[in-house]
């Protein structure tokens, strides 16, 4: 018997197939859901295996040790600008790098920050320059004054940062000295009165910040100029026009108070008050 | 009315408001001739966005859209009836994957419309006395309940039961009286009945394609809502439904049907007498039908001769040849007779008393070149030929007067009449009604 000729219609699972495929759910866990898990078990598989681990961190190490002797890479050398020959060093020697290096190995960021660790060192710019040379750019510190401490001799910048120990007060004659707690704080202010002292420069011995408030200046011959907390520079050259005048640092003067401006106090030598109480007892007629 | 009947309509209206909510549903039309599958994509919004006149926006057309269809040859199908479940649900297999395909989404419920089952209409009249003075939907299940139905036979299913107009004392013309003050309601109704095993089968059918029934309405009520233009439909009108195996016909008035009748006899029958008239294929038949047909002989008819393909077991020389007069000669009788049918069905609802007396021909026959003529002459009216109404998204090639029914179901489904089974019964609802008030006394309160 022959088959019955008919009509073309879908078979009863195809329909059935069809109607499930366009059911959203079902779409979506085929066509999303289901890859998606296959996926992330293989590579689950795949990537707890340790072998699988092992090679793939020696192909990465031989990767990354490829592109880092790429010749684009390479840097050659390094150079140093704005710093002086001991300073180059210390930076040399932070730095740490092996030349030639690779410049996608080196970390210029945290070469950075331990170069601008450095005492001496205000700021630094790093680059890996055209001429493939590293680069760094240093702002170094310049000492502007000797600080006395019980531990000794420092060299301090206008900061009040501590550069270093100075080995004698003769090594830099050039710098003012400055003695005494919080006189790091106040360089700037020290500086000042320094550079007001004119005439007097020479016989400047020091700079005393007393009670971490105000300056002493100490001169030669051990005279003391007390200065006052504010307006110090002033009260400075108050003295200094005073000296040119009467040349009241010429005479036996130990203290030259200046704590209170409207009224210059002096205390005299110990030969001067001999002397005074002498000729006033001639004044009275008293024997002295 | 019984209630079985009840609660199983509830349930087909429950499965398509839930249909309306999710906003896809399939059409298919079960006919002699093709199964048509649309499918439409709603939205609830616009769909019920009525204005005062109750007319919605594009009389709630707007709402709707057909994102799909599909329409294949039927097999298995005699006079509007399944005659074979197995092709049946191959052809239903088909129109639906293929319009699901060209949609691109699944669809689940499924309205479907057939033209068999032998339709018989009842009118009913049921009375009640309005409890408080102003109609509520209790009083109207109450006067609902009142009709006394009909001896309507053991194997038989309501399929259609509609309030067709409510008489409020002595107003009458009523289509909605919910509101208004009176003390005696009726109403009459329009009840419809088919064969029971009808309707089994297609339930069945739809079981078998994993779809499920959500409305079953029949076809000739179908073609009328979408072949029939509004005057028509509210001055009085009948629409008949020239299908394959069944001429379906159904009078509206004041919007409602108020009759449907079927005429066992359709498109198939003037094929089968061209095919045993001039001894040649039914496919052959078909096709010279369809190219070639007409009822309204002229002189030219006898010169237009028409070449009969030979079938080939035919070895003898030369060529046969007819000439459409001949064929018209053939064709006319059997139209005659299907149009006799049905004036015999539109005189037992003595449609000839109504006030518009307007006749439209819907369905494929309808598209036989001179039936208005022949239908004028038989009809005694007014008759025109009808093409169903535009709904957004209809493939042009579905606009054609055989697609009068599936359009028709869509407009259905767009604007659903209050059915009887709408209405709450008035039998052992006391403690059930009384809860219900309460609970309604609370939203309204609360």
């Amino acid at each position: 018997m022959r088959p019955v000729k008919r009509d073309y219609a879908p078979s009863r699972w195809r329909y059935r197939l069809a109607r499930w495929w366009l059911s959203p759910r079902v779409r979506r866990m085929v066509t999303r859901w289901v890859p998606l898990t296959v996926v992330a078990t293989v590579a689950a598989i795949v990537a707890t295996d340790p072998d699988n681990q092992a090679y793939a961190a020696k192909q990465y190490d031989a990767i990354w040790s490829a592109i880092e002797a790429r010749p684009e890479f390479a840097v050659t050398g390094l150079r140093i600008e704005g710093a002086g020959p001991a300073l180059s060093a210390q930076i040399r020697e932070v730095l740490d790098v092996q030349m030639p290096a690779s410049s996608v190995s080196l970390d210029l960021s945290a070469a950075r920050t331990r170069i601008e660790g450095l005492p001496p060192v205000a700021s630094a710019q790093i680059a890996v320059g055209a001429d493939r040379q590293l680069v760094v750019r240093v702002r170094s510190r310049t000492p502007v004054a000797a600080w006395r401490r019980m531990d000794g001799l420092w060299l301090l910048d206008v900061e009040g940062t501590v550069l270093g120990a100075l080995d004698s007060r003769e090594a830099r004659a050039d710098l003012p000295l400055v003695v005494g707690a919080g006189a790091q704080n106040h360089v700037r202010e020290a500086l000042a009165l320094a550079e007001a002292s004119g005439p007097l420069a020479e016989r400047i011995q020091g700079l005393v910040r007393v009670g971490e408030r105000r300056w002493d200046v100490v001169l030669s011959d051990e005279q003391r100029v007390l200065l006052p907390e504010t307006g110090a520079v002033d009260a400075l050259m108050h003295v200094l026009a005073l000296q040119l005048g009467e040349e009241v640092l010429e005479r036996d003067v130990a203290v030259f108070d200046m704590r209170n401006r409207a009224r210059p106090t002096v205390r005299l030598g110990t030969h001067a008050v001999h002397e005074m109480r002498r000729l006033r007892a001639m004044e009275t007629g008293e024997d002295a | 009315m019984s209630e079985s009947l009840f609660l199983s309509q509830r349930i087909m209206r429950d499965r398509r408001e839930s249909a309306l909510r999710k906003g896809l549903v399939a059409i298919v039309d079960l006919g002699s001739s093709k199964i048509t599958c649309l499918i439409l994509a709603i939205d609830p919004a616009l769909l019920r966005a009525p204005r005062a006149d109750g007319v919605g926006r594009l009389d709630g057309q707007a709402g709707l859209k057909v994102i799909g269809a599909a329409t294949t040859r039927s097999r298995g199908i005699e006079f509007g009836e399944i005659a074979s479940m197995e092709e049946v649900e191959r052809g239903v297999r088909t129109v639906i994957q293929s319009a699901q395909k060209a949609a691109e989404v699944r669809v689940d419920h499924v309205i479907a419309c057939y033209s068999g089952g032998q339709p018989r209409s009842y009118g009913l009249l049921g009375e009640a006395e309005v409890e408080h003075g102003e109609v509520t939907e209790s009083d109207i299940g109450a006067a609902l309940a009142d009709g006394e139905i009909p001896d309507y036979g053991a194997a038989r299913e309501v399929i259609h039961a509609l309030p067709v107009n409510f008489t409020l004392d002595h107003r009458t013309g009523l289509k909605d009286p919910r509101g208004l003050t009176g003390s005696r309601l009726s109403v009459d109704m329009h009840m419809m009945t088919v064969s029971q095993e009808s309707i089994l089968n297609i339930a069945q059918v739809m079981r078998r394609c994993d779809l499920e029934l959500s409305g079953l309405v029949h076809s000739s009520y179908a073609a009328g809502l979408a072949a029939m233009i509004e005057d028509e439909l509210e001055l009085g009108g009948a629409c008949i439904d020239l299908g394959g195996g069944s001429t379906g016909l159904s009078i509206f008035m004041k919007r409602q049907m108020i009759y449907a009748d079927a005429v066992r006899l359709g498109g198939d029958h003037v094929t089968l007498d061209i095919c045993k008239g001039l001894e040649i294929s039914a496919q052959t038949a078909e096709r010279i039908k369809t190219v070639h047909g007409g009822l309204v002989a002229t002189s030219r008819d006898d010169r237009d001769l028409i070449e009969l393909p030979r079938d080939s077991n035919d070895h003898s020389p030369g060529r046969q040849m007819i000439s459409r007069a001949e064929l018209i000669g053939v064709m006319r009788p059997r139209v005659e007779e299907i149009l006799e049918a049905a004036r015999d069905g539109l005189d037992a609802a003595s449609f000839e008393h109504m006030p518009g007396r307007r006749i439209v021909l819907t369905g494929g026959g309808s598209q036989i070149p001179g039936l208005e003529e022949v239908a004028t002459r038989i009809l005694g009216r007014q008759v025109r030929t009808g093409r169903p109404l535009r709904i957004p998204g209809l493939p042009q090639d579905q606009t054609a007067a055989q697609f009068s029914a599936p359009v028709g179901m869509a407009l259905h489904l767009a604007k659903p009449q209050d059915e009887c089974w709408d209405f709450e019964m008035p039998a052992d609802r006391a403690g059930k009604q009384r809860i219900r008030k309460a609970i309604r006394w609370f939203r309204d309160n609360w």
